[in-house]
């Protein structure tokens, strides 16, 4: 067997959806949609990848996609690469990979400070404490300054119990480090009620009883404090899709609705 | 948490000399998408170098267009009036965007370099190339709604989840980005990379460097332009599909279009057939129909998203419905 | 009885909550208290193969780490009587016992530490490497097992049957047959689940998320071989349950076993991920529902089979078949039930457990009949009114679930529904939906004491919980309507060892066992104060005055009688569902949801509309939304978080409508309550299933109803 006899390894599909592709943006940019269309399903039926990668060089709105990987090759990828699923049988994913463990690789030692003396200003009053860098704002109000009021649902700032009024609006405490919220005024909770008086929010989540087992509720309360602090809320579409993001396993959020409204007619 | 050591940054010097002293350092700003990443494992950082400092946050004019500040917040962009007027479809898309609360947070720049929703990804305990290259990818096959349709390769089809870099795309916007070699711009076209064989490379950013602004230019396009989310909620979740338009018209034709979705690529996916099929006559539903049609070549769905294929062609349509009011 | 029964009083800890004041397990700080973090198990089967913690241990703040190989034996005594909200069969999980893996997220290890990120952080730091087994993670229904005797004994039996339902079927004119499911859920309260233990000598406290203080008290005492009298459970407030907090889970005893290595007080709290494996979930189950008709629609044919997910360690089965042998008159019904055993946690009860899931089959195979009969789907519930439980062939205590129709009709506007698929709003397709719900009816034994103090105070204690039905204020209400007492002389204090022994918090049986032994201590109370009075009319508290006494205490038990064995007893309602689709873009949302329900009476409106419309959204919830996604080639709950695993927004809230009818069931129980927490989940999911097939003409039968089926295959 001569080496000049040697027949070319298959490089799959993509050459042929290449070519098709290609003739069908020609023909897209003669304004053959039917043709274009035609080819393209064509293309596609072979290798999406490849009419992809046609499309993403195609420099007819004047920008070229200049970031664009080399496109792999389907075909000539390993099957440890392709992944498991499925089709393999349970448990398989993990033969080739757990004995890894999950602690990951080696790490580079940190060289700036891991813990820090800061000032928290909450509700008026500055608290001088030290924290572990890692330490959130939530975790600084709950765990370093006893204020329990705000709630810790997720630490992910998927659920919004754990709202708080930084610099007078309202974000998540869990997505905030303690170390970052130094110096930004913090309203919690604890520091709505004046002088023992129910804030007009508060006094409406307990008439329209806006809450059952109340976790939620200092979240709820303190976005729709800025909620109506934004100027927001003139209709009770807009009240709800702005209370979306202070999740109430309870199914409280019509109430919680009628509360605001309320609020807001008080206010 | 794996501990991390914490730096504050005064000013954009200084941000970049500690980004670069330290390579294993990330900037943190708003903190919305590191702080999951971190609670959850999936990046260990040896510090955090906190950019809040730097004097990059607010709204100004820049020509006949906008410049944003990286660390401007996304509440407010998406409630400033110029932005609301001139580039519709930037407001819409933050609107949408997560929550009030990580509105209030999160920064336009942080918002561009957010990581995939992948759910191996978010994973630590389970295998997956972009957290830990070589490991493999269970979402191949596994449970992959919420995964890309364009731009996968064999390594990773993890989507690229956000709403703003889809409106920026339409949009021709650009970035200035800083480093230790100086500044330089990029177009947000160019910012993310495709996986390819090397998923963990997200971006065209270089060691050290940092978005420090976003160009809003006026075009023709930008204040006829449109954004449609679609998720299984009503409100609060990443897209399954999304798509944002802008349109220039004159006399009733399309002079020019910009289409680009959201959800379906492994990055912010430009739609250049849909954008020619428009360029050439007048909007009405059949144009919208065949432009549509035009939006999934290339598409390679898995097994659990195929129906974004179908999504995508009428969530095409219908912005550009929405676009011509007949919708 | 003064007029506060029936009142719509706003919640007396209402302040407590919207001020941040109530106190929620994690949320005491006894002193000196340290923080734990949980290593948790990334297989689904095999064995800890080592277990290195020197980098952990040399992590700063860490105070110890336990796991197997370090861990104290303990001795897990087999409890006399299983309580009912354990499984029934199988051994629960033993912490730190042994090498063995059952499941992703399995405790292997703790951390203990000074700071909660010093835990979390030196937690990522041990390293774990296992021995794989073939683990069982596909949910194959002939892999499906019969369940053991332990739950047939509590009424979750393998097979029943009343007449000949297969040959009944066979020659029915009109059959249906329905293959359906929903998908596993999680509970996810908003609080997570917490513990907080301390050790004083061997003593021990426990501050926990519990719905039933008590039984954390015995099981814990097994565990450890405690004496009961030196454990101590507190939990006055609790974030949200559904069912979750019943059991006593692993890390109740991690806390314990934490405080004791350490000698301080130590908090576990589980992370949002841990929430779906370190406790229950509702399991998926899939079902066959085959109804026979005769020409007018009435049934002679019921078959219900279903098929659930429980562990590999434990056997938790659920009421699933008890809709079909109880909803509608039938003469012939059969039941098959079968469990998969998969490697992963125990399933548990979630609010309406096996009922909601039973209704989901049964309603959605009668709205199927009445569409093929071309019968109105209300009028065909009537003609199948089941005017007695046939099941267990005895009377109703009450039922008004002919009203329940009628109302709910009624302020629907259901009378007026047009054919399927001819509702339009512009692009929007528009549906109309009903089904039928029931929830039996319980009530255990219950014990509260009353105390009224000179002062005019009166306290109610009993060691019942609130995880947010309104316990705290009903039973105020009861007290106060008992004694003629203003409400605001009352305090109500709940969620103590220390406190007259309660039951579960739970099955909605609170306000018919609770209440009445709240109701039986007054009346205690009241029978010291008459001869004390005389005949003056003065208010309790002078009577003592008069009588130089500083306190008047009276302590009673309520317990169900005969009439639990004459009767049956069950809480109904009839749910009336609007959806709007968007076909294109396969958006499918709730615009409405009625319902009327038949409760009994009904002791705060107010609270209990609060209850019903939470109800609601969980059925909005398991319609469209809830979907653990269990990845068979992991072995594990991919969207363990709050981001991935959708429960409703408020965005996603519709218009609610809430009614109640029927009279006080003082057959049940002394103050007529039924309870309703149940029931309101009930009928939801298949009364929005059936508003889809009549805005879309199409049927959709596995939950949840997402974009993808809306939209469908090209």
């Amino acid at each position: 067997m001569s080496r000049d006899n040697d027949v070319p390894a298959f490089e799959g599909h993509k050459p042929q959806a290449r070519r098709l592709a290609e003739k069908a943006l020609d023909a897209s940019r003669a304004g053959d949609d039917t043709t274009a269309d035609a080819l393209f399903a064509e293309a596609d039926r072979l290798d999406p990848e490849a009419v992809a990668d046609v499309l993403g060089e195609d420099v007819a709105t004047g920008q070229r996609r200049t970031s664009r990987n080399p496109a792999p090759d389907r075909d000539a990828s390993s099957p440890e690469q392709a992944g498991i699923g499925r089709t393999a049988a349970p448990g398989q994913g993990f033969r080739t990979w757990s004995a890894r463990g999950t602690a990951g690789a080696p790490r580079t030692p940190p060289r700036h400070p891991t813990a820090l003396a800061i000032a928290l200003e909450v509700n008026g009053q500055t608290h001088a404490l030290t924290v572990d860098v890692r330490t959130t704002l939530l975790d600084a109000l709950r765990d370093h300054l006893g204020l329990s009021g705000t709630k810790k649902g997720c630490a992910l700032g998927q659920c919004g119990a754990c709202t708080v009024l930084m610099d007078g609006k309202r974000v998540n405490a869990c997505l905030t480090l303690a170390v970052m919220a130094d110096s930004h005024p913090i309203t919690t909770i604890e520091g709505l009620a004046e002088d023992g008086a129910l804030h007009p929010v508060q006094q409406a989540f307990v008439e329209h009883d806006a809450f059952q087992c109340g976790y939620c509720t200092s979240g709820q309360i303190m976005s729709a404090v800025g909620l109506l602090t934004e100027g927001r809320g003139d209709s009770d579409a807009e009240i709800r899709e702005q209370m979306s993001g202070n999740l109430c396993r309870c199914g409280a959020y019509a109430n919680i609705v009628d509360a605001i409204r309320a609020a807001k007619e008080a206010v | 948490m794996l501990a991390f050591g914490y730096a504050q940054a005064k000013d954009l010097p200084m941000g970049i000399e500690l980004l670069r002293d330290t390579p294993a350092a990330l900037p943190i700003a708003g903190g919305t998408d590191i702080i999951q990443l971190l609670q959850e494992g999936v990046i260990a950082p040896s510090e955090l170098v906190d950019i809040n400092l730097l004097p990059l946050r607010g709204i100004e004019p820049a020509g006949e267009g906008l410049r944003i500040g990286a660390l401007t917040r996304l509440s407010e962009i998406a409630d400033d009036a110029r932005v609301k007027a001139r580039f519709p479809v930037l407001a819409r898309a933050l609107e949408e965007t997560a929550s009030p609360q990580v509105r209030n947070m999160a920064t336009a720049a942080g918002n561009l370099l957010q990581r995939t929703r992948c759910l191996y990804f978010r994973d630590a305990t389970v295998p997956c190339n972009k957290r830990e290259p070589g490991s493999g990818c269970p979402a191949m096959d596994g449970e992959n709604r919420m995964n890309a349709i364009f731009g996968g390769s064999s390594s990773c089809i993890a989507a690229y989840p956000g709403d703003m870099a889809n409106a920026l795309l339409v949009l021709d916007a650009e970035l200035e980005v800083q480093g230790p070699d100086g500044g330089r711009r990029l177009a947000v076209a160019d910012l993310h990379r495709e996986p390819g064989d090397t998923p963990h490379l997200e971006t065209t950013l270089r060691p050290s460097e940092i978005i420090t602004a976003i160009h809003l230019p006026a075009t023709p396009r930008s204040a006829n332009s449109h954004y449609l989310k679609l998720r299984d909620r009503a409100s609060f979740e990443w897209a399954l599909v999304s798509v944002a338009v802008a349109l220039e018209t004159k006399d009733g034709e399309i002079r020019s279009a910009r289409v680009a979705a959201g959800a379906v690529g492994t990055t912010p996916w430009r739609l250049p057939l849909v954008e020619r099929r428009l360029e050439r006559g007048r909007l009405d539903e059949a144009a919208a129909v065949a432009a549509a049609e035009a939006a999934t070549h290339g598409a390679n769905p898995r097994s659990q998203n195929a129906f974004k294929v179908k999504l995508l062609r009428a969530a095409v349509q219908r912005v550009l419905l929405m676009a011509g009011g007949l919708a | 009885m003064n007029a506060i029964i029936g009142q719509p009083t706003p919640r007396v800890d209402g302040p407590a909550k919207v001020t941040g004041q109530a106190r929620y397990a994690a949320e005491f700080r006894p002193h000196g208290l340290a923080y734990a973090a949980l290593v948790t198990a990334a297989i689904p089967r095999g064995k800890i193969a080592a277990i290195d913690t020197t980098e952990a241990e040399q992590a700063p703040g860490v105070l110890a780490i336990i796991h197997h190989e370090n861990c104290e034996r303990l001795p897990y005594n087999e409890l006399e009587k299983r309580p009912q909200v354990d499984a029934q069969s199988g051994d629960q999980l033993r912490v730190f016992q042994g090498p063995e893996v059952l499941f992703v997220g399995q405790p292997l290890a703790v951390v203990i530490a000074e700071s909660q990120p010093q835990a979390e952080g030196a937690a990522r730091l041990v390293r774990i490497t296992y021995e794989l087994d073939e683990p069982s993670t596909l949910f194959q229904l002939d892999d499906g097992k019969p369940p053991s005797e332990g739950n047939a004994k509590a009424g979750r039996v393998p097979e029943s049957e009343r007449g000949n339902a297969d040959a009944a079927f066979a020659t029915a004119p009109v059959q249906v047959e329905v293959w359906c499911s929903h998908a596993r859920e999680q509970h996810n309260a908003m609080e997570p689940h917490a513990t907080i233990a301390e050790w004083d000598g061997d003593r021990l406290t426990l501050w926990d998320k519990s719905q039933w203080v008590d039984n954390v008290r015995l099981e814990i005492a097994a565990i450890f071989g405690m004496e009961q009298e030196k454990i101590r459970v507190i939990s006055p407030f609790v974030g949200g349950a559904f069912g979750s907090a019943l059991r006593t889970w692993p890390h109740v005893t991690i806390a314990a076993l934490c405080a004791r290595r350490v000698g301080r007080a130590v908090r576990v709290e589980l992370t949002r991920r841990q929430c779906f494996t370190a406790i229950g979930f509702r399991p998926m189950t899939r079902m066959r529902v085959a109804l026979g008709a005769d020409a007018d629609g009435r049934l002679f044919s019921t078959v219900h089979e279903a098929w659930g997910q429980t562990s590999m360690y434990e056997e938790y089965a659920e009421t699933t078949l008890e809709p079909a042998r109880t909803t509608y008159s039938c003469p012939n019904v059969r039941t098959k039930y079968r469990l998969i055993e998969l490697n992963t946690n125990s399933p548990c009860p979630m609010r309406a457990p096996g009922q909601s899931t039973g209704t989901l089959g049964v309603e959605m195979a009668m709205n199927e009949l009445a569409a093929q009969m071309g019968i109105d789907p209300l009028e065909l519930r009537r003609r199948n009114y089941a005017d007695r439980d046939e099941s267990a062939d005895k009377p109703w205590t009450s039922k008004a679930l002919w009203q329940c129709y009628e109302v709910g009709a009624q302020r629907f506007g259901w009378t007026t529904r047009p054919p399927a698929g001819s509702l339009r709003d512009g692009r929007w397709q528009v549906g109309w939906g009903m089904a039928t719900a029931i929830y039996h009816a319980d009530r255990s034994a219950c014990t509260a004491g009353v105390t009224l103090y000179a002062d005019g105070r009166l306290v109610v204690r009993t060691a019942t919980s609130d995880m947010g039905p309104g316990t705290y204020t009903a039973m105020a209400q009861v007290a106060a309507d008992t004694l003629a007492l203003p409400i605001e002389r009352i305090d109500v204090e709940i969620g103590d060892t220390e406190m007259p022994k309660a039951p579960v918090h739970g099955g909605s049986i609170t306000m018919a066992s609770v209440g009445s032994a709240v109701r039986a201590a007054c009346e205690a109370l009241r029978d010291k104060l008459v001869p004390l009075r005389g005949n003056d009319k003065d208010a309790p508290e002078a009577v003592l005055q008069r009588h130089g006494l500083e306190m008047l205490q009276a302590e009673a038990e309520s317990k169900p009688g005969n009439e639990s064995k004459d009767y049956a007893s069950a809480a109904f309602g009839a749910v009336f569902a609007e959806v709007r689709v968007d076909p294109a873009l396969g958006i499918l949302r709730v615009s409405r949801l009625v319902g009327a329900y038949d409760v009994g009476r009904v002791i705060n409106p107010l609270v209990a509309r609060s209850q019903c419309i939470g109800g609601m959204m969980g059925g909005i919830g398991m319609a469209l939304h809830e979907s653990a996604e269990w990845d068979p080639a992991l072995g594990r709950v991919m969207n363990a978080n709050l981001a991935e695993y959708l429960v409703p927004v408020c965005a996603d809230t519709p218009a609610l409508d809430v009614s109640f009818v029927g009279e006080p069931d003082l057959v049940f129980n002394p103050l007529g309550a039924k309870g309703l927490a149940e029931v309101a989940l009930c009928g939801v999911a298949p009364a929005i299933a059936d508003a889809v097939w009549h805005a879309t003409g199409r049927r959709f039968r596995d939950m949840p109803i997402r974009v993808e089926d809306i939209l469908g295959e090209d």
